[in-house]
């Protein structure tokens, strides 16, 4: 089953979204900021990413996880 | 610098000459040469007058005299006509030369003339006291005196003789017969009567009978026949021999054959020599006195010219003197008439004899250099001063801030261009009015700067009519001279523009995170609620039908709001509007529709005082901003008891269309009102502050204006939209369009 990732700062929204997921039958974890997204990434690639663009409080914001996500780990130093 | 060569070569040739004839030398020389010649006549003449000599020579000396007075005289008149004529010119120190010579001429003269004089008089006296009665008598006398001598000398040979023929005569005629004892007798006779010769003699024949005294027997010489014929006669004859240094005497002798006696005595030659110099000195006396006006002539006329010689050549040196000591002053005079004239690169020639007026030709020079290199200094300086004052100007002309200067009273003395521009007056033609009575705007800042001169004060101030009305930050500071102002500068700039940039940009950035936020929670409520919908419906058993309801509700109007604010935050990031013709009597007629569906409680009306006014505009914006004012307006009668109308009236006024909302609420706050239409100001109690923001943002698009003023005639507001209109141009549609909305309902 593939996985799905949703980074959001909204505690709220991610949640909902998860559940969502969820209850359509899909396996999903959250993030709440970027620094937790790149771990949970790094532990186990989701199939997908559901990434919320603002992230409120976090080191990067959405575009900037995504792309130290897909290039190699060199250029991203976190 | 005084060129005289330059002024010489300009002169013809004669000028020239004469300049070198009149020259310090040549005169100088000339007069010299006139004073050795006077001397010079003068001793020979006076040499020649004691010696009673007249000769060629002398007139040939008396020619050169009157030659070397002639030159003289000639070089004098051209010297004094010289002077004469500058003097006439007004040459400068012209009349201080005249004076000089003068007075130089003066000096030489007086005493040459009073010595002539005085000469003259004792000369005359001297000649009158030579020829005098006394000279005369004695000098007469002694000539008789002398011719006595002479004459008693002859009696005395002749009583002699007398004696002696008497002693012969009577002893003789004894001694004829013995010539011996004869001789001895008349040697006795000789030596007795002291005579160096006698000699007895027959006349006739010369025969010599006896004699004494003589070497030879024969008598030295016979006495010429006139004396013997004389003697003949019984006369004493008396004669002189050939030198005068003896005298003789010859006598008849009383005997038979008759004989003759002559004797001969010597005179004293030192006598002679006396009689003969008393002579000599009575006949010069006596010529003298018979040329004596002759001389007095020639002594006037040696004297004469040797006088006129020195005087003349006393005033000409005098004159050379005088020109020496004029010069210099008249060249002082002539270059202080130059400095006067501004010319400070003039300089007096300096002379190297060290007196005072060669100190004063130095002073003079080093004093117009020192001027020069101050007026250079200072036209330097001003040349500074004038190019940074220009430079200054130039700066204020082109500044964009307004700079006025006041004086210590607060009136107006320098504006620059800005000034006027942004205070929309010529403040060139108010300068010495006060700032206060120009700009009243400006009182209350100017009042406290001059309170507190030492703090500049600053401040915002609305100037304008009030429809376009500018807002200006305004500085004023003093300018303080011993702690008291002096004067002040007011700066002040056009902020207008800046402060209306600040507000859109504090408004745009607060409207954009107010969406933000609104949409943030926007978006759980309708997952949440279509989750709800989705989750629990199939486990809801009883009234589903009011469960999906509410969960639609929910979704359907969380949508709205997000409409809403995606609309709001399109707003909020500025679109440029999409201009087009349109018909203003349309937009208003639209925007009034869904406000009598909205509030039907209100009396809303629409005036068209003006059909048929189109203007270039965005329908969408203008409707939106039609549309917050009515709000407004209803909102405004909602909050005063008893007030139910709104009025929308479209009308032109000065190539302008006017849309004005008028009410009868509550008003227009009475504090605040110019910040009315900024964002977030608001007098409502549940007022974003927004709408009139809007609005105002929506005029400035449009390049038209926005007016807020009490309603005429009674409470309540009147706000006016102004914009730019097209001219009125026959439009089908339009027409047709507002007839059909014409035919609505009022209500």
């Amino acid at each position: 089953m593939t996985e799905i990732l949703i980074v959001d700062d909204e505690p709220d929204i991610r949640l909902l979204i998860e559940a969502i997921l969820r209850d359509e039958g899909f396996e999903a974890r959250s993030a709440g900021s970027s620094d937790e997204a790149i771990a949970a990434y790094r532990a186990r690639r989701p199939g997908l990413v559901i990434l919320d663009v603002w992230l409120q409080g976090s080191k990067l914001d959405g575009i900037g996880f995504w792309m130290c996500c897909t290039r190699s780990s060199r250029g991203c130093r976190w | 610098m005084l060129d005289s060569s330059e002024v010489q070569d300009r002169r013809s040739f004669p000028a020239y000459a004469l300049d070198i004839a009149l020259g310090r030398l040549s005169t100088l020389l000339i007069a010299s040469l006139a004073l050795l010649l006077g001397i010079a006549t003068f001793a020979i003449l006076a040499g020649r007058i004691k010696l009673g000599v007249h000769s060629g020579s002398a007139v040939g000396l008396g020619i050169a005299d009157f030659a070397a007075l002639l030159l003289l005289i000639i070089v004098l008149v051209g010297r004094v006509t010289r002077v004469v004529l500058e003097h006439r010119r007004g040459a400068a120190g012209a009349r201080l030369h005249v004076r000089l010579v003068f007075l130089f001429g003066g000096v030489a003269a007086v005493p040459a003339i009073l010595v002539a004089v005085f000469a003259t008089v004792f000369f005359n006296i001297g000649i009158q006291a030579w020829f005098n009665q006394r000279v005369q008598t004695a000098l007469d006398e002694s000539a008789q005196v002398a011719q006595g001598y002479l004459q008693e000398h002859k009696n005395d040979i002749r009583l002699d003789a007398l004696a002696m023929a008497d002693d012969l005569s009577q002893n003789g005629t004894i001694f004829f017969g013995d010539p011996n004892e004869f001789g001895s007798y008349l040697a006795t006779q000789t030596a007795v009567r002291g005579l160096t010769q006698a000699v007895v003699f027959e006349p006739l024949t010369g025969q010599i009978e006896a004699s004494v005294g003589t070497l030879t027997g024969s008598l030295a010489s016979v006495p010429a026949p006139n004396v013997i014929a004389e003697a003949r006669s019984g006369q004493v004859v008396v004669t002189s021999n050939a030198d005068d240094t003896s005298e003789q005497a010859v006598i008849q002798l009383d005997a038979t054959p008759p004989l003759m006696l002559l004797i001969e005595r010597p005179i004293d030659p030192a006598i002679l020599d006396h009689v003969q110099r008393t002579e000599a000195a009575v006949a010069e006396y006596q010529r003298l006195e018979h040329n004596r006006n002759g001389l007095e002539v020639s002594f006037a006329l040696v004297f004469a010219t040797v006088a006129l010689l020195v005087l003349t050549a006393a005033v000409l040196i005098g004159l050379v003197i005088a020109n020496q000591i004029a010069r210099p002053i008249g060249h002082l005079m002539r270059a202080a008439e130059r400095v006067r004239g501004g010319d400070l690169a003039v300089r007096v020639p300096e002379t190297a004899t060290g007196d005072e007026v060669a100190g004063l030709s130095r002073a003079f020079n080093r004093m117009t250099g020192q001027l020069a290199a101050q007026r250079a200094e200072l036209m330097d300086a001003y040349g500074q001063l004038d190019e940074r004052r220009r430079f200054t100007e130039t700066v204020l002309a082109g500044v964009s801030a307004g700079v006025i200067g006041l004086d210590s009273r607060g009136r107006i003395e320098l504006p620059n261009r800005a000034a006027s521009e942004l205070l929309r007056t010529d403040l060139v033609t108010k300068i010495g009015q006060s700032l206060t009575e120009v700009a009243p705007e400006f009182s209350s800042l100017v009042a406290a700067v001059m309170a507190a001169p030492e703090k500049p004060a600053i401040g915002e101030v609305e100037h304008g009519p009030a429809m376009g009305k500018r807002v200006l930050l305004v500085r004023i500071g003093a300018e303080l001279k011993n702690s008291q102002p002096d004067g002040f500068i007011v700066t002040f700039d056009d902020v207008t523009e800046l402060l209306s940039a600040q507000r859109k940009a504090a408004w745009a950035d607060v409207a954009r995170r107010i969406a933000h936020e609104i949409k943030n929670p926007l978006t759980p409520i309708q997952l949440s609620a279509e989750r709800l919908k989705r989750r629990f419906a199939r486990e809801i058993t009883t009234d589903i039908e009011g469960f999906t309801q509410c969960a639609d509700t929910i979704v359907r109007h969380v949508g709205d709001i997000g409409r809403m604010v995606d609309e709001f935050s399109t707003f909020a990031r500025m679109p440029a509007p999409a201009m087009r013709e349109e018909s203003l009597e349309r937009i208003a007629r639209e925007a009034m529709v869904l406000q009598r569906v909205a509030k039907p409680e209100i009396a809303w009306s629409v005036e068209i005082e003006a059909p048929g006014l189109r203007a270039f505009c965005d329908r969408r914006l203008i409707g939106q901003a039609l549309t917050n004012l009515l709000q407004n307006a209803a909102d405004a009668v909602a909050m005063r008891e008893g007030a139910r109308h709104v009025t929308l009236r479209l009308a032109a006024a000065d190539g302008s269309a006017v849309l004005s909302v008028i009410d009868d609420g509550v008003g227009l706050p009475d504090t605040d009102r110019g910040r009315l239409t900024e964002p977030y100001v608001t007098h409502k109690p549940k007022g974003t502050g927004l709408g009139l923001a809007i609005v105002r943002k929506i005029m400035e698009d449009h390049h038209g204006g926005l007016e807020l003023a009490e309603a005429p005639g009674g409470p309540g507001a009147m706000v006016s939209l102004i914009l730019p209109t097209l001219r009125n141009r026959p439009d089908d549609v339009a027409e047709e369009e507002t007839g059909a909305l014409r035919g609505m309902p009022a209500k």
